[in-house]
């Protein structure tokens, strides 16, 4: 999912399912039949539950790029 | 003095942290602890098993959850490397190893499960057994394998088969060893088992049914392994530089049952996690907790369970009182399999059945595990896309009545069995 500042990707082999990402952000998250994470095609991203989603999630499955600098923002490339 | 918490957690995973995070919600001044033996704040156990903790030298950013700020930021004193010895429900007291003594009020025991050790080996053969449960064991994992190339894996569980993927895809020569004719023999099926083994084999890694480790030859580091086939007798010397051992875990429950709390094969709770004692709640993988889904105490072992866990208890330690009712399930995509658990997967109990879903043949096959006509818990293996039809009907406790047959058939549809008159 691409928005003005990111591109947001779950990584699906790595999910668990866990739904805390839902659970934190809900207007971002849901999950599919698989019961994994899923972008919701309405997203209202907020950056900062966004980026709280991706560092608590205990797969390192949310993906965060920043289109201005094409920097992944997490999980951190270092 | 004695130091002394209002609130008192043991265990410094993702139970006791959530937990803690419960309790700061609603009551930001009693004082607040979490004591662990570990020398660490909370990490991910999920991410020790996949590569990128190898190829990243045990420092990828995904592993720790919590930055060292957040426990002072919350004032939470996290008092990591502690270990409990003694619990003292009278006087309300702690005793650790290195001699303090703790006061509580309220107390939550979330102290996760140790994994099994190899038995039958010499105590300097048994030093060299690695296994993978936490971080430090983790990280030794790590030291040992760099180039090295032949990995010897015993047990056909969750983590035996963790391991057989990740050392795989790290390109390591991985050799598999069980005491059982087959793989995850407690939890699966013939048909289940068989997709297992099939995946190994395919994935290029050498199996050793029905056997297991007499000894372990090489001084300081590990040179071969001598296996004995139980059916046979046959004695085989395996060439391998690591030995880890996967063979399922335990709760380390000596000081707890000592202390007078009710356990079994975990810390027996009520449905509000509650204990036997008052003011002492269990949480996440230790405890073994009345489940209001499948109407009997069960013990589970996945994050998701265990975060849900100190969910509750956090909440019913400042004086709610909720309940745990939650289908919780885990998945996990390995050796080209997708395989999913969730709710009562345990094959026992005289009053359930299994009904068997799908076929090898079809590679998508389910066991789904049936009590007084309703599914209380599935394994299930590429068929991932049913998991959440299936969590539903669990949860809503939905009867199978004519239906029971038609399941077995992976063309009909599950979701046709959540209309609204079912729900
Ligand atoms: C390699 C690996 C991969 C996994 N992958 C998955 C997965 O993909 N999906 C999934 O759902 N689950 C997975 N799990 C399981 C999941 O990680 C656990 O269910 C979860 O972490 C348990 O959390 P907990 O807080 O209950 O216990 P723990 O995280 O085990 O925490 C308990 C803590 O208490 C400490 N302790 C014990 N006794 C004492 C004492 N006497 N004094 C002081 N401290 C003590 C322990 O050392 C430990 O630090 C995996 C586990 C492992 C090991
Ligand atoms: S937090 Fe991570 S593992 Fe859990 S559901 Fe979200 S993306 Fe998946």
């Amino acid at each position: 999912m691409r928005t003005n500042k990111y591109t947001v990707r779950i990584d699906k082999e790595a999910c668990i399912g866990c739904g805390v990402c839902n659970e934190l952000a809900p207007k971002i998250f849901t999950s599919d039949n698989e019961m994994k994470s899923e972008l919701r095609q309405d997203a209202e991203i907020d950056e900062k539950l966004l980026l709280k989603a991706a560092e608590e999630c205990a797969s390192g499955a949310i993906v965060i790029i920043d289109n201005e600098t094409g920097e992944q923002l997490w999980p951190k490339n270092d | 003095m004695l130091t002394h918490y209002k609130y008192l957690i043991i265990g410094s995973g993702i139970a006791g942290t959530t937990a803690a995070d419960a309790i700061r919600q609603h009551d930001k001044k009693g004082t607040l602890a979490i004591l662990g033996n570990e020398p660490h704040r909370l990490y991910s156990r999920i991410v020790l098993s996949k590569p990128e903790f190898y190829e990243k030298s045990g420092a990828p950013n995904t592993l720790f959850l919590k930055d060292l700020g957040w426990y002072p930021r919350n004032g939470i004193d996290l008092l990591c490397g502690e270990t409990v010895i003694g619990l003292d429900v009278g006087d309300n007291r702690i005793s650790l190893a290195s001699g303090k003594i703790i006061g509580y009020e309220k107390l939550l025991l979330s102290i996760g499960v140790q994994p099994n050790p190899l038995p039958d080996l010499e105590p300097a053969e048994a030093r060299n057994i690695l296994y993978l449960h936490n971080l430090d064991q983790a990280n030794t994992i790590l030291e040992n394998i760099r180039g090295r190339e032949t990995v010897l894996v015993v047990g056909g569980g969750f983590i035996a088969i963790e391991l057989c993927d990740l050392l795989t895809k790290l390109d390591k020569k991985v050799i598999s060893v069980i005491s059982s004719p087959r793989y995850w023999r407690s939890t699966f099926d013939e048909t289940s088992s068989r997709f297992i083994k099939d995946a190994l084999t395919r994935n290029g890694i050498t199996i050793h049914t029905d056997s297991f480790i007499m000894q372990t030859k090489g001084k300081s580091k590990i040179e071969a392994a001598i296996i004995r086939n139980k059916q046979t007798g046959e004695e085989t010397t395996v060439p391998c530089t690591t030995v880890i051992a996967a063979i399922g875990t335990h709760c380390a429950l000596d000081w707890v049952k000592e202390a007078g709390i009710d356990c079994n094969i975990g810390i027996l709770t009520d449905e509000r996690l509650k204990t036997n004692v008052p003011n002492i709640w269990a949480a996440g993988d230790c405890a073994e907790y009345f489940d209001l889904i499948s109407g009997r105490h069960i013990k589970l072992a996945n994050w998701t369970n265990s975060r849900a866990h100190g969910k509750i208890a956090g909440v019913n330690m400042i004086g709610e009182s909720s309940s745990y009712r939650k289908t919780t399930f885990y998945s996990t995509e390995k050796l080209g399999l997708a395989i999913s658990f969730v709710g009562d997967t345990s094959r026992l109990g005289k009053d359930k059945r299994t009904i068997s879903r799908g076929s090898y043949e079809s590679h998508a096959y389910a066991e789904l595990r049936v009590r007084g006509g309703r599914i209380i818990g599935a394994t299930m293996i590429n068929m991932a896309n049913e998991l959440s039809s299936i969590v539903s009907l669990i949860e809503n406790e939905i009867p199978m009545g004519k239906h029971l047959k038609e399941i077995r058939d992976p063309h009909f549809d599950l979701k046709s069995l959540l209309t609204h008159e079912n729900k």
